[in-house]
């Protein structure tokens, strides 16, 4: 038996997805944060019981160990990270307090940063009397102004370890066009602080970490990646130290928020932030590949957020733009998965001026959690809804293991929204249910045009533990979406990351005129664009060799971030080549271009008298991994009558009817599930209302359609 | 039609009446449905604002001066995306003025596909550096509703690059467009575009941005329509008319639950754009129940200088002060005005004769006008839930520095400095205001890194965005820290630069006790050894203002200038040029400031030593940073003795206070003293 092991880290919980053969088990474990390790081999021991292994039998055959997460370090949270030096350009020794004009925003919602009297700016995590600026200028084009005074940087270095720096980041201004100084800088410190003794300080380049413009994202890249990383490297030593000595054999590879996985040694501890959302797409890319699905929302409706991400042509295309950790805003090229805040403990309320229903964005949280917890919440949330619609079995949720009250839930609705707007119980959670799944919607709508796709041309994978109760509602916002649901949606992230090849990305930001107007002359010069592709195929070739992979099982692919002329922001265009060698090659490129940029703002926006440029090369290498196959399961027949386990009254739009109520775990392949009707399972309930069937497929997954 | 109509932006800003067809539209939207309608459209507007900003090109997009929204078939806002808040009321003229004057008019007419455009200030655009793109929302045959965006633009041709500091009256300001039709049947008429994008400097950037705005347009349109073929006519008609009713619903309730009274504020100002000289907003707010009267009266007379404004830039002061601080949680509409009454004498700074220039008037009623609406909600809403919204006002030596060059690749472009929209905020009542760089004028909006300015723009920075030392309000809680930034032009020999403020020496006040800002010069170095400097790596290249002005580090020829910078000179490589921006006003007693607090301030270098003694009265070991508590109570008390000693009757400080009189130069745009009458 030839096995993976792959987990997500949530913040409630670790997930755990494994793959033996053709079998899979899942498993999962309370997530311990002050023992990440713990809760990692609970969780893990939990899905190797599923396939009748002990923790130690499993990790023998174990070819690969996957690791993702969802939670911030706890050196972020806690503001426990080593005390660093910050060296950059003297004269903008500020750029880490004063930041952009949108720094006050980032990381916050519109709700949340409205009034600009209470708004704060993030602190920074180096302060001020740790930065040093040194005399030193490169210009855009790359070309030193003022050359580095090697006195100086001695002078400052001193300074900060004086004031205690255990490490330093070094951010120049265009290090990107031109690292000459910051290498310089490191190399200074290595001679001051070798190696052989104690006050060895580690030192971290933006340079080798960002080759994009913007030396405010840039900064915080690498000063976050340097205040995580000996807190990150100390946990996953001490994870992969533990699976060892257990008897696994191999390294552990870290997901990466950028798509793919790599080892650890070549990690940079700010690619494992938000990486388990980033596994979800692949997640999702799996399903697709299975089912020849071109183009799906991820949706992760949770207890107080709603994630989704987008997969077009089968996979995640979209990066954040300039994406935030925490507060911070990087220039890392994440994948994007949206967050908003809608969740089954969002919290209704009146509008005390307009007297109308409003849902969200505050929650419950987990403590107090809705009403229906009965753990002392007294705010009506969406869960307490969907108790009071009859949609969660209040003595079956979580397969029984929280007993909920409806009396409570029901209470608090009374209270707080029906009796004060004069409408019954149900009807106001009729009303709150409506609105979060319009507001989910909504939201999917926007991200889906704003890329330039029609959104009735998706599907909508829904998972998390309110995903299925609420994915008829808030997919029907796209068109008339098919709903696939999975049995492994729990640990979905954890799914996703079993199916993540190992991949690195490389950016450079560089300025190439491919067209200078309509109709004029194209690139000709091919050996600049040339050179740039020469050169980040390099540091693939070599990050690979370092991953264990030669030339030939490595593949190339590149994305341009372009743009007409003049324009101040790009749109990524997946390049139909790596390499330009005539006309047709720049042609192929500059139409690539126009028919993405059409599509998502119009023609009649394009301006190609402005010219067609790039200014963002993307390479990634690909080093493809075995993945696991689903298992193809017999017919059980049409019939779903096995399955109903009893009947009760569920609310449908205009009232209570005698619902059936599955139970999932009976369902076999083929089975059918006319609605209105409700699938219970430990871990999630499943509302299909009228109109709707759910279809057990072959793979033992289900979909939602509507009944033609 | 032909000529000028100013009654529809005099008359025309609060709502029209709900007619006929939308109250029946309403009666069939339950509560529910309009929840889930609501956010959409709030969506869509910002789903056009997004579509602008990606596809446009001028930096006043990344500024933030811009609005993206969609209004009823009447033309009453009813959801923006913005940027820039008083947009939300200048964009619906436009509208109701092609309505009043097109819609009939066989020769144009309103038709689906069209687009429109409006850049007159008389027509209600703001000024028409402000270019507003509309389009008409036709659904089966009926006008159902108008999607709108706008944007500041760089250059439209005026008598000196960018904003023209030396206009006086509207002609010297450029190309002057009122409501006109830019497309129809889908289609830009190309004669037109030219028409509009010929007299500007920087036609590449004002075409791109043209046609962003109706990529905008375009996409809000397409999502209404989508909207009226799944739910309905009815309810997309009723559920926007529903935002405006709601908008007039929640401003009542607000104003309702605040005292009744009457409230003054005033405001002084220094410059009119190409002279010094005094002018005077003066505010009076009637509260009564749900109401508000805002008058004018009191308000200086209209200037020869581009500092007049027209009554839609008042309005627009109020909502950006509305918005900002005070209602955060209102969504931005039309109806929020339905119970404001608007009071402005004529003539006079705040609503001029026809030919006025007015390219600058939203940094006065604007901008100036938050000087007095601060301290006047301040008052009414202190004893209210809303306390915690209220601040002093933010810098007012708001510099606006716009630029037109030719770039080191060859290329004409324009737009704001990065360093725009970002000054200090003012002190909160339970906080310190936040430093810059902040969005004190535009909401949710951002700036260049220094790296793009470089890129996009011909200069190097030797330093940039430099927290100024006691650049702010000081007070229990301070204000937020101004910035500073020098440049030198590099890589071109035609860089042109205007800078747009109106306060000189007069600073922003603090808010119940608190300090006003500071002041400060922008400094120009013609001919400079900057380059130089750098290239022998002269330690002495300055790291801050103060080492330029004061220590003058660098040589050449240095011309300041006040708030103002005139365009009127071409730069060349080597030619250094200096922005920067204060704080706002403080909060509260100086002598009230936690101890722990000022020393941070002298942590993060934001305070001098001198300010922390001399003003925050705090015994400190200057070494170690230890801080003295028992000393500086005892040091603070005496201070409030002495403050005792230093009182005087009001009545006696009131008689010497009258006899006092600012010098004649700086009253010859005042009009008659104290009182500020036309002469």
């Amino acid at each position: 038996m030839r096995a993976t092991i792959n987990i997500d880290i949530g913040g409630t919980f670790t997930d755990c997805f494994v793959t033996a053969d053709d079998k899979v088990s899942q498993g999962k474990a309370p997530t311990t944060r002050y023992n990440i390790a713990l809760g990692f081999r609970q969780a893990i021991e939990a899905a190797a019981g599923g396939l009748g292994l002990s923790l130690d039998e499993l990790l023998e055959s174990t070819d690969v160990v996957r690791y993702g997460t969802t939670i911030s370090m706890n050196a972020l949270i806690e503001r426990t990270g080593p005390k660093l030096g910050f060296i950059t350009t003297r004269g903008h020794e500020d750029i880490l307090a004063i930041g952009r004009g949108h720094s006050c925003y980032d990381g916050l919602s519109l709700d949340e940063t409205r009034c600009l009297a209470t708004l704060e700016k993030p602190e920074p995590l180096i302060p001020r009397e740790m930065v040093v600026g040194v005399r030193e200028r490169v210009d855009y084009a790359g070309k030193v102004v003022m050359p580095l005074q090697r006195e100086e940087v001695l002078a400052k270095l001193q300074y900060l370890v004086d004031k205690g720096a255990m490490g330093f980041v070094v951010c120049l201004l265009w290090s990107i066009r031109n690292p000459v100084h910051e290498q310089m800088i490191k190399q200074i410190i290595q001679e001051e602080y070798p190696d052989t003794y104690l006050g060895n300080m580690p030192v971290i380049l933006s340079s080798e970490l960002i080759a994009s413009r913007g030396e405010y994202p840039r900064a915080n890249t690498t000063v976050l990646s340097a205040y995580m990383h000996a807190d990150l490297a100390d946990e996953l030593h001490a994870l992969g130290e533990e699976l060892r000595q257990r008897g696994y054999k191999r390294s552990v590879l870290a997901v990466q928020n950028t798509g793919g996985t790599a080892s650890v040694a070549r990690t940079a501890a700010v690619n494992t932030y938000g990486s388990g959302p980033v596994a979800g797409l692949f997640g999702g890319t799996r399903i697709c590949q299975v089912y020849g699905i071109d183009n799906a929302v991820v949706s992760d409706m949770g207890g107080t957020s709603f994630d989704f991400g987008l997969l077009v042509d089968k996979r995640p295309r979209f990066y954040e733009t300039l994406p935030v950790i925490e507060r911070y805003r990087t220039s890392i090229p994440m994948l994007q998965v949206s967050t908003i805040g809608a969740g089954g403990g969002s919290i209704a309320w009146i509008d005390p001026y307009v007297r109308r229903i409003r849902v969200g964005p505050k929650s419950a949280g987990s403590m107090p959690g809705p009403a229906c917890y009965d753990q002392g919440g007294t705010e009506p949330t969406v869960t307490d809804a969907d108790v009071v619609l009859g949609y969660i079995n209040p003595d079956y949720f979580l397969g029984g293991s929280i007993p909920l009250s409806k009396d409570l839930a029901v209470k608090t609705i009374k209270e707080k929204i029906a009796d004060p707007l004069g409408i019954t119980v149900p009807e106001a959670a009729w009303s709150i249910k409506t609105i979060v799944d319009g507001t989910m919607g909504n939201e999917m709508f926007k991200e889906v045009a704003l890329k330039g796709y029609d959104p009735r041309e998706f599907v909508v994978f829904a998972y998390g533990g309110a995903g299925p109760t609420h994915c008829c509602g808030y997919a029907s916002y796209l068109g008339n979406a098919k709903i696939y649901l999975f049995p492994f949606s729990p640990v979905f992230c954890a799914f996703g990351a079993s199916s993540m090849n190992v991949m690195h990305v490389y950016d450079m930001a560089r300025h190439i005129v491919l067209m200078k107007t309509k109709g004029g002359p194209l690139l000709s010069e091919y050996e600049e664009f040339n050179a740039i592709v020469a050169e980040l195929k390099k540091r693939a070739i070599a990050d690979m060799k370092g991953e264990g992979f030669n030339d030939s099982q490595i593949a190339f692919e590149m994305e341009l971030g372009m743009h007409y002329g003049a324009q101040l922001f790009t749109v990524v265009v997946q390049s139909p080549c790596l390499l330009v060698k005539d006309d047709q090659d720049v042609t192929a490129i500059c139409d690539a271009f126009e028919k993405t940029y059409a599509a998502a703002y119009s023609a009649m926006s394009a301006y190609p008298e402005g010219g067609i440029e790039v200014e963002v090369f993307r390479l990634k290498v690909v080093a493809e991994m075995p993945r696991y196959q689903f298992p193809v399961f017999a017919s059980g027949g049409k019939s779903s009558k096995h399955a109903v386990k009893a009947t009760r009254d569920v609310y449908w739009d205009g009232g209570f009817k005698k619902t059936p109520i599955y139970e999932s775990g009976l369902l076999k392949c083929g089975n059918v599930v006319e609605g209105p009707a409700v699938i219970e399972a430990s871990d999630t309930t499943t509302v299909v209302p009228a109109g709707k069937q759910y279809v057990v497929d072959q793979y033992l997954n289900a979909f939602i359609e509507s009944v033609k | 039609m032909s000529g000028i109509d100013i009654s529809v932006m005099v008359e025309r800003w609060r709502p029209e009446p709900a007619t006929e067809a939308e109250q029946e539209c309403m009666k069939k939207m339950d509560l529910t449905t309009f929840e889930v309608f609501n956010h959409k459209i709030q969506l869509v507007a910002l789903e056009g604002k997004e579509v602008m900003v990606s596809t446009g090109a001028t930096s006043s997009l990344l500024a933030g001066d811009i609005c993206s929204g969609l209004y009823t078939a009447q033309g009453d806002m009813a959801a923006s995306a913005a940027g820039v808040w008083p947009h939300t009321v200048t964009g619906l003229f436009g509208i109701k003025w092609v309505l009043k004057h097109w819609k009939n008019e066989p020769s144009v007419g309103i038709n689906d596909g069209d687009v429109f455009f409006n850049a007159c200030s008389l027509a209600g655009a703001a000024h028409n550096m402000d270019q507003i793109v509309f389009q008409p929302i036709v659904y089966k045959g009926e006008l159902i509703a108008w999607s709108s965006a706008v944007a500041h633009e760089p250059d439209v041709g005026a008598i000196e690059p960018g904003m023209p500091l030396s206009a006086t009256t509207r002609y010297h300001e450029g190309e002057l467009i009122p409501p006109i039709k830019i497309a129809d049947n889908f289609r830009l008429r190309e004669d037109v575009i030219n028409m509009i994008i010929n007299p500007s400097r920087t036609p590449r950037d004002l075409l791109l941005d043209t046609k962003a705005k109706v990529a905008s347009c375009m996409r809000m349109r397409q999502r209404v329509l989508e909207l009226a073929e799944k739910m309905g006519r009815d309810y997309v008609v009723g559920g926007l008319r529903m935002m405006i009713e709601e908008g007039a619903i929640r401003a009542r309730k607000r104003l309702k639950s605040y005292p009744d009274g009457v409230y003054r504020g005033v405001a002084f100002s220094d410059s009119i754009g190409r002279d010094e000289g005094l002018y005077r907003i003066m505010m009076t707010v009637t509260k009564t129940d749900d109401k508000i009267k805002l008058d004018l009266t009191g308000t200086g007379p209209q200037v020869p200088g581009f500092i007049n404004s027209f009554p839609p830039l008042t309005v627009g002061g109020l909502v950006l002060y509305l918005y900002n601080y005070l209602w955060p949680d209102v969504p931005p509409s039309t109806g929020v005005l339905e119970p404001l009454e608007l009071v402005i004498p004529r003539p006079s700074l705040a609503f001029p004769e026809q030919d006025a220039a007015v390219t600058n008037g939203m940094q006065a009623t604007t901008c100036v006008g938050q000087i007095c609406f601060h301290p006047i909600f301040a008052k009414m809403a202190f004893d209210t839930p809303d306390r915690r919204n209220l601040a002093a006002p933010p810098c007012n030596h708001n510099r606006v520095p716009l630029l037109v060059c030719k770039t080191q690749y060859g290329t004409f472009t324009g737009g704001f400095m990065p360093e725009a929209n970002g000054p200090g905020i003012g002190a909160s009542t339970y906080k310190d205001g936040v430093n810059a760089l902040s969005p004190s004028w535009a909401c949710r909006t951002d700036s260049e890194d220094t790296e793009t300015a470089e890129s996009l723009f011909p200069m190097l920075y030797p330093f940039r965005l430099r927290h100024t030392k006691d650049m702010h309000g000081f007070g229990k809680f301070r204000s937020g820290a101004g910035f500073d930034s020098t440049y030198v032009v590099y890589g071109t020999d035609w860089f042109t630069l205007t800078c747009q403020g109106i306060f000189g020496r007069i600073t922003t006040p603090g808010l119940f006790g608190g300090y006003g800002s500071t002041s400060f010069p922008q400094p120009h170095i013609i001919n400079s050894n900057l380059l130089e400097m750098m290239n022998n790596s002269d330690e002495n290249i300055p790291t801050n203002l103060q080492q330029v002005i004061i220590e003058k580090r660098i040589k050449g020829e240095y011309i300041v200038y006040g708030p103002n910078v005139p365009s009127n000179r071409v730069h060349k490589e080597g030619n250094v040029l200096t922005t920067a921006m204060g704080g706002g006003g403080g909060y509260g007693d100086v002598l009230e400031r936690d101890p722990d607090l000022v020393m941070k301030d002298i942590r993060q270098e934001l305070i001098s030593d001198w300010v922390a003694k001399n003003v925050y009265h705090l015994a400190y070991d200057p070494k170690s940073l230890i801080v003295d508590y028992e000393k500086t109570e005892e040091l603070r008390v005496a201070e409030k003795e002495r403050r005792k000693q230093r009182g005087r009757p009001y009545e006696e400080f009131e008689k010497d206070w009258l006899k006092k009189r600012p010098p004649a130069r700086a009253l010859k745009y005042y009009g008659t003293w104290p009182d500020a009458h036309p002469l």
